[in-house]
């Protein structure tokens, strides 16, 4: 087995005999070793709760952005190599934009995730134009609020993606998803959503939860990005 | 820009049930400036007859001051009114006078004929002329004048009703004109009365 | 942000905009793309013919100073083809974003067009700094665009008005790629009439009331005089908090609330022969 895996896991774009994508699927694996985001729908608006590491006591949490506004009404967390988010998320935002000029109106938010999983899957080895020559190593949470109403977005390095009530990524997502899945439900106020998000996160942790080491970002219905002491309040009510 | 749009002016003549009537805007401008806002571009021949001369305003007040001349001379030699038809056809030799070197003004002229008939007629600027029994309209935006006309102008009206439709048309036809409008005036021609009206009209 | 240099490339047989008809018209930074070109031998004659048959209106008037109490913002309405009145209904301010606002006078598409692409813009870099553009970064990002277009037929002739952390902002930015910081600035066809209502009234220290009603009748003025401007006048006013619109009077009542008797306005004149 290891055999052939190592004949076929070099190109990006060889099939392995058994049908397998190896470098897609290693991507899908750097994913488990980022720090866990988590996100849960409501009829309110969709709540992104995403852990911080702070590696350093000298670090300054505020310049970990693991959380990004695409447009007002998008949002997404993100959980992998975290540089090559920034381009999806520039991507993205360019895109959303253009939308807005051409047909003066908010991108829905599928729209905005199939362009994103369009452009996760523009990868090869011959090396078009400034395109990239791996897959992208990261997951992200889109969450957003169109005329359907609030909705949740999962996309991998395959350039799948899928509607989630609820959804976690990262290290901690096997686990969060158990506990998501017992405590998840549909009516859920957008509060109680913050507290489940938080509450999830935390048991994933290894560091206790505190205002700097989490990011919390609700769209309902557009985006907000919460402040320390928002996040201190939210932290109250665990 | 055509030399007859160069001061801008919107006219119209209409024909009632025995009366006829004729009516202008007031703004003189030089090109795109507003210079006067009473400047009328119709003139009373006699009891029964009007000319409302459009185009550029040199020339209109070259001609006018020389219809107001022949019709002297006309009175003096024939010890009587001209008549409206026979007016036009003095209009019209005068201008095609200048056939090589015209007079940029495009004539409108409404009366009352002798047999109290209603007459108009509208002309070019070196003379040909033509009648109706309906409107005669000149300006620097003669088409909205025409469609505004065309759907207002009925037969038989009576002096005020035929008052209302010529103003309404002319106060809509020149809200479409940059040259023309800044207020009108109309005047409606019975066999015993000349009835003068300013009308209020937008400002821009 | 990228710096526009694509007017430095070559722009003939632009194989990319061949091959997407309907491609983006932005780049990935904001800034507008190039436009597929016509196939011709001499570029310049052309856009001169072209400019004759999509001949952009260019009555307008409209205003815009900065004053003790912000900045206002001051248009007309009309729209004209040759001497034919279009419309007494345009919008010539253009709201690109809370903070920001462009005025028209040129080409309206041109207007349009671009300083939407302005908008989409200044939210990317929104979006990218987490902080709001400058008035001043907003209208070089403008004025930018236009050199990039200069001699390309463009026409525009605007200001670029607004409020960011060092206070008011007024710009002029027209489509030969000019900017203009200033306190007071007039464009348009009735722009020498609005002056000189405007210079007469204008001070530093007027109140917000003073400097509404001193835009309002410089517009007035213009429209009066001016035949291609007309409509209604907008007045809007920008603070720190935004630009508000607080105005949008007919200008024939503005006429009549001014000069009540006609008999007594000054422009009247009697021929004499």
């Amino acid at each position: 087995m290891f055999l052939t895996r190592s004949e076929y896991d070099r190109g990006v774009n060889t099939f392995s005999p058994e049908g397998r994508l190896f470098q897609v699927e290693y991507a899908i694996e750097a994913i488990k070793l980022g720090s866990t985001a988590i996100g849960v729908l409501t009829k309110e608006g969709v709540v992104l709760a995403v852990e911080k590491r702070v590696t350093s006591p000298l670090l300054e949490p505020s310049s970990i952005e693991k959380v990004a506004e695409i447009d007002e009404h998008i949002g997404c967390a993100m959980s992998g190599l975290t540089a090559d988010a920034k381009t999806l998320v520039d991507h993205a935002r360019a895109d959303t934009q253009q939308h807005r000029f051409t047909y003066n109106e908010p991108m829905p938010v599928e729209s905005c995730t199939q362009s994103l999983c369009d452009l996760a899957l523009r990868f090869g080895e011959d090396g078009e134009e400034a395109g990239m020559s791996r897959p992208f190593g990261v997951a992200l949470l889109i969450a957003g609020w169109d005329s359907d109403g609030p909705v949740l977005y999962h996309t991998d390095p395959s350039g799948t993606y899928v509607k989630y009530r609820c959804m976690a990524i990262g290290s901690g997502s096997e686990g969060a998803q158990t506990a998501l899945q017992e405590a998840y439900k549909p009516e859920l106020s957008l509060a109680e959503a913050e507290v489940l998000a938080l509450a999830t996160l935390k048991q994933v942790m290894e560091e206790k939860v505190t205002a700097t080491n989490v990011d919390i970002a609700r769209v309902a219905p557009t985006y907000h990005l919460l402040s320390v002491a928002e996040v201190e309040e939210v932290i109250a009510r665990l | 820009m055509s030399i007859f749009e160069y001061n801008g002016s919107a006219i119209i003549a209409m024909a009632g049930k025995d009366c006829v009537a004729i009516g202008s805007d007031l703004r003189f401008g030089v090109q795109l400036q507003t210079m006067t806002t009473d400047y009328k571009k119709v003139y009373q021949i006699h009891d029964k007859l009007f000319i409302g001369l459009g185009g550029l305003a040199t020339d209109t007040q070259t001609l006018h001051q020389r219809l107001v001349m022949r019709h002297n001379l006309y009175k003096l030699r024939e010890e009587r009114d001209i008549k409206p038809s026979t007016f036009a056809a003095l209009v019209s030799a005068i201008m095609y006078e200048k056939r090589f070197g015209p007079y940029f003004a495009s004539p409108v002229i409404a009366g009352l004929e002798p047999d109290g008939s209603p007459y108009i007629c509208g002309m070019d600027s070196i003379g040909a002329t033509e009648t109706a029994k309906d409107f005669i309209v000149t300006g620097t935006n003669s088409e909205s004048l025409f469609g505004m006309c065309e759907s207002m102008w009925r037969p038989e009206l009576e002096q005020e009703e035929l008052f209302e439709v010529i103003s309404q048309c002319l106060l809509s036809g020149i809200d479409r004109d940059a040259l023309a409008g800044w207020g009108a005036v109309v005047y409606v021609i019975t066999k015993d009365k000349v009835v003068a009206r300013t009308l209020k009209g937008r400002m821009d | 942000m990228l710096l526009d240099t694509s007017v430095l490339e070559v722009r003939y047989n632009s194989s990319r905009a061949e091959a997407e008809p309907l491609g983006n018209i932005l780049a990935a930074d904001g800034a507008a793309a190039q436009f597929a070109l016509p196939a011709v031998k001499d570029i310049d004659a052309f856009e001169r013919e072209v400019v004759e048959m999509v001949k952009p209106s260019h009555g307008t008037t409209t205003l815009g100073f900065i004053f003790q109490g912000g900045v206002i913002i001051a248009v007309d309405s009309r729209a004209t083809m040759g001497s034919y009145i279009s419309s007494q209904t345009v919008k010539k301010v253009i709201e690109i974003n809370k903070y920001l606002l462009g005025t028209m006078a040129g080409g309206a598409a041109d207007c349009q067009f671009w300083q939407r692409n302005l908008g989409t813009q200044c939210r990317l870099f929104e979006l990218n700094n987490g902080k709001r553009i400058t008035v001043r970064a907003a209208s070089k990002l403008l004025s930018n665009t236009m050199f990039s277009y200069r001699g390309m037929g463009l026409s525009m002739g605007t200001m670029v008005a607004g409020w960011d952390p060092t206070g008011p902002g007024l710009y002029y930015v027209d489509s030969d790629g000019q900017r203009t910081k200033g306190q007071v600035f007039s464009v348009g066809s009735g722009s020498l009439y609005a002056y000189g209502v405007l210079d007469a009234g204008y001070s530093w220290d007027m109140s917000v009331d003073d400097a509404i009603e001193l835009g309002r009748r410089s517009i007035y003025h213009a429209t009066f005089r001016d035949c291609a401007s007309g409509g209604t006048v907008s007045v809007y006013h920008v603070t720190e908090d935004g630009w508000k619109k607080v105005r949008g009077d007919d200008v024939t009542e503005c006429h009549f609330e001014y000069y009540p008797d006609p008999s007594n306005h000054p422009s009247t004149g009697t021929p004499v022969i």
